[in-house]
């Protein structure tokens, strides 16, 4: 079967559009498996623009292409407890890649890319975050090699 | 919170098709071979009004009355099993709720209206169908007694 090139870069502004439908459809998904995790902005412009936000602040957002198309996308940051030996952790805080282009290793290549970059941060561990609940991504990130690091829980106040 | 469950009429079709759209939205999450049509809306909203008024199907929705919103749906028909007694089964072809509305009982409140709908045309079996990956209705319909009845596969054929 044609296995079509995925390329993988840096995001620019003019991403923003495709970048902020993925992200809302990344966390549709994780609401799926708990109500905490409802988007409180489904407007795409205003996802956008919190995104331009994160942008400038220096998250590292990558996008995989495919025939010029962008299909997934990936934010990271460097999260730090100074108090820990290794104290800069490299989190991947939204990962996702459209499910028609699932099972062709983007969003592991997306994770590849990503944790080169953030060890050049200074990172020592590469973190995932999505919903205690979520099986789906519970199980990719084990195939990947990642472990349960921390649990939070949460309640309503 | 306000929760009704009612029969689908004119007024709730596109709130209904909106919970129609995102549950095939959530399969084609779960599954590659579940990817969705481009005008999925469209087919949404057309699958939900073809099920106003028709004798073998049964469309509920759990409706807000405070938000003024459609919280949950449910929809059934009526099927012949022919080799297999009780013949007449209902068969769950969908039931959402909205991420919101979780964790309230919502779609146990749609399961339980759709037994009553069931019994009430002398029927008293549920079947439901649901992709094999989606773990989150594996645990729902397991809590509430729904045994595993049949498989069902997918292969592309060149």
């Amino acid at each position: 079967m044609y296995e079509p090139g995925v390329v993988v870069r840096r995001a620019s502004e003019r991403d923003l559009d495709d970048v902020a439908e993925l992200m809302i459809r990344f966390y549709r998904f994780n609401e799926e498996f708990d109500p905490a995790w409802t988007l409180g902005e489904e407007d795409p412009d205003k996802v956008k623009g919190i995104l331009a936000e994160y942008m400038e602040r220096g998250d590292l957002i990558l996008v995989a292409e495919v025939e010029g198309r962008v299909v997934g996308f990936l934010r990271a940051g460097i999260v730090e407890n100074k108090l820990l030996e290794r104290s800069r952790i490299g989190l991947l805080r939204e990962l996702y890649v459209k499910p028609e282009y699932r099972r062709r290793g983007i969003a592991r290549k997306l994770i590849e890319e990503a944790s080169e970059e953030l060890k050049r941060r200074g990172a020592q561990l590469i973190a995932a975050e999505f919903p205690g609940l979520n099986v789906v991504a519970e199980d990719f990130y084990r195939k990947l090699g990642f472990r349960l690091y921390t649990s939070v829980f949460v309640r309503e106040v | 919170m306000a929760i009704t469950v009612r029969a689908l009429s004119e007024e709730h079709v596109e709130g209904a098709a909106r919970l129609v759209a995102r549950l095939k939205m959530l399969n084609a999450e779960l599954d590659p071979n579940l990817s969705v049509v481009d005008n999925l809306e469209e087919e949404a909203l057309a699958y939900v009004r073809e099920s106003i008024g028709k004798e073998d199907v049964v469309f509920l929705v759990a409706y807000d009355e405070e938000q003024d919103r459609v919280a949950g749906i449910a929809r059934a028909v009526v099927v012949d099993r022919r080799f297999y007694k009780p013949r007449r089964a209902l068969l769950i072809t969908d039931l959402y709720v909205d991420p919101r509305y979780r964790r309230k009982r919502v779609g146990t409140l749609l399961i339980e209206k759709l037994g009553e709908k069931a019994l009430s045309r002398g029927i008293n079996v549920l079947l439901v169908t649901y992709p094999a990956g989606n773990l989150i209705a594996d645990r729902f319909y397991e809590h509430r007694g729904f045994r595993l009845l049949e498989a069902k596969r997918y292969k592309i054929i060149h």
